[in-house]
């Protein structure tokens, strides 16, 4: 186990290392000089200049400016916004909100629906059974942002249940706003869940301390609940663990199609405004939780469950 | 000159056609919408009835008539003809990223899988860090470099799907290169490559096919998701994705008809790619072992 953990550590650290410099790096790929490239064609004062070039130690060598920036970035502080002028950090803290709450809402409908569908199919054989599973095919083949759109024209224009855009202001009203965004999330990702919950129940159902407990003339909802439930959770938490992940970087796309402020949208603006810092800023961050999400999720499997292989051969 | 002559029955063309064993009826299903969407993608420019591209803003959010038979996008053109060009932009580049991902993932894993030791422990730690990297971020990153467009986001997805190719070819080749009948090449003096060729990558095809059938799925999500940021295909094209941005506008003002025939248009596509994808892997599976 402790040879397991440190393994797993040592790969998170040299994703996030290797990650991080291929993000770093990438401003001194792009044709032309990093001062052009920052100002992207923006009238640029020699003062810019100035701070751009020590912002980013331009004056420094290659590897020095890259420790400098890991650093500075480490302890928080990410430059300043080329478009916007203001502090990087200032702007993820502002968007940061929604994201999260989106992020949340998402989960939670995702176990709920997923865990509930799921189990459904697996004690329920024939047409029942096959009919979650279609729908899980299509829900799963029918990406975010065309779900958004459906969505919002049924039920944001349509029948004006929901606002069609923007974030929301209070706590209720962010909710609210965020319902529409959460489902079309939920469309793509309860059938990962879904699918996990089936196969896990199924297989639990069939095994013979169930069938031990059957004979023994336990009610099936006692035996759902203590003995297929509690031992089918270990996978289906390792799946909601590695959701997680690949939902952060979902939000990116509901966030623009719903005009969200979200970290996501924050991302898909500074790249088609050519607002470098702030690009260079959300990929680390995000790259970072997702990075630390896998490892948490196999700490988690391996803790959960003393059969689990601790090497990195695992399938 | 007889056999020009004679009339072929349509009932007997139709019996040439059977079912491919082993396959059920859904599958059956997702191999017809695949050929369909093959053909669209070839010759849906050439069917489309008018120029994907003619403005006529008199005819903005226009209804369908008879030669229209979808209606008007807000600019006033033919949303049908729209579709049928596309589809081919909206698989041209999943194509191009499932064939380099498809070589680049098979030649390392198999080279990993041949060498084993110290080549096979570094490739397996590379490939499964970089699993964590999310696909669309880096293709986002490529854009913020080098700016948006649509061989970026190519290139970009092309290495992001590598490894997960990589990661499933390895493990069924490890499986291979340990049968009896390797070791049996090896000891009669045929080189690695031979083997390789000959007999290791025939053997584990399905595997890789079926994969290769699921990336071209999920890749087409992708390129139709950055097209729709406006960071992969460039508009005026006509790209189901573009469209669905295009169309998301129409939608506010209660003229949903671009968006959900371009929406419906990638839904369809997804499923069979990926109905066809999960049965291809299932039965390369059920072959292997």
């Amino acid at each position: 186990m402790g040879r397991f953990l440190a393994r797993r550590i040592i790969i998170c650290v040299l994703t996030v290392a290797g990650a991080s410099f291929v993000i770093f790096a990438s401003l001194y790929l792009a044709p032309g000089d990093p001062i052009s490239f920052l100002t992207a064609g923006r009238p640029s004062s020699p003062e810019l200049r100035a701070a751009l070039a020590a912002q980013y130690h331009l004056d420094d060598p290659f590897l020095h400016r890259y420790l400098q920036w890991i650093t500075d970035a480490f302890q928080g502080n990410f430059g300043e916004s080329i478009a916007r002028r203001r502090p990087v950090l200032d702007l993820i803290f502002a968007n940061l909100p929604t994201t999260i709450l989106l992020v949340i809402m998402t989960l939670i409908l995702v176990v709920v629906v997923g865990v509930l569908f799921g189990g459904i199919a697996a004690f329920r054989r024939g047409p029942i059974d096959d009919g979650i599973m279609a729908a899980m095919t299509v829900s799963l083949a029918t990406p975010a942002f065309v779900s958004s759109i459906f969505l919002i024209s049924v039920f944001a224009v349509g029948l004006g249940w929901f606002p069609v855009f923007g974030p929301g202001t209070d706590i209720g009203d962010r909710i609210h706003h965020l319902v529409l965004p959460a489902v079309a999330l939920t469309i793509a990702w309860w059938p990962v869940i879904g699918e996990t919950a089936r196969a896990s129940m199924r297989e639990e159902h069939e095994r013979e301390h169930v069938e031990t407990a059957r004979s023994r003339g336990l009610t099936p909802q006692h035996i759902v609940r203590r003995h297929v439930f509690r031992n089918a959770a270990i996978p289906i938490s390792t799946v909601i663990g590695l959701s997680f992940a690949g939902l952060v970087a979902g939000t990116a796309i509901v966030e623009s199609a719903f005009q969200l402020n979200g970290l996501g949208s924050l991302l898909i603006t500074s790249v088609t405004g050519r607002d470098f810092p702030v690009a260079q800023a959300v990929a680390l961050l995000l790259v970072t939780v997702f990075a630390v999400t896998n490892v948490v999720v196999d700490l988690l499997y391996a803790a959960l469950d003393p059969r689990v292989q601790t090497s990195w051969s695992r399938k | 000159m007889t056999a020009l002559n004679t009339p072929i029955a349509p009932a007997r063309v139709l019996r040439t056609i059977r079912p491919i064993p082993g396959l059920d009826v859904v599958g059956h299903v997702a191999v017809l919408l695949v050929i369909l969407f093959a053909c669209l993608a070839a010759f849906g420019p050439l069917i489309a009835p008018h120029d994907p591209n003619a403005v006529n803003l008199s005819l903005s959010y226009g209804g369908s008539d008879t030669e229209h038979p979808i209606g008007y996008d807000q600019q006033g053109r033919d949303i049908f003809s729209r579709l049928l060009h596309g589809a081919r932009s909206s698989f041209l580049g999943p194509l191009i990223i499932v064939a380099a991902a498809s070589t680049a993932g098979m030649t390392l894993a198999i080279v990993g899988a041949w060498r084993k030791g110290w080549i096979d422990a570094t490739l397996a730690g590379i490939l499964d860090s970089s699993l964590a990297f999310p696909g669309l971020l880096l293709a986002v990153m490529v854009v913020a470099i080098v700016g948006p467009g649509i061989q970026s986001t190519v290139i970009a997805l092309s290495i992001a799907y590598t490894p997960y190719m990589a990661r499933i070819v390895r493990s069924a080749a490890i499986t291979e290169i340990s049968k009896d009948y390797v070791a049996a090449a090896r000891v009669q003096g045929f080189s690695a490559l031979t083997i390789c060729v000959r007999h290791v990558i025939p053997n584990i095809m399905p595997i890789v096919l079926g994969q290769a059938v699921l990336t071209v799925a999920w890749a087409t999500v992708d390129i139709a998701g950055l097209s729709y940021l406006g960071l992969g295909i460039q508009p005026p094209a006509a790209d189901w994705g573009i469209m669905l941005a295009n169309g998301q506008t129409g939608v506010l003002q209660g003229y949903p008809m671009e968006a959900v025939s371009a929406g419906l248009c990638l839904i369809i596509a997804i499923c069979s790619f990926s109905l066809l994808g999960e049965r291809i892997s299932r039965r390369g599976e059920a072959i292997a072992a």
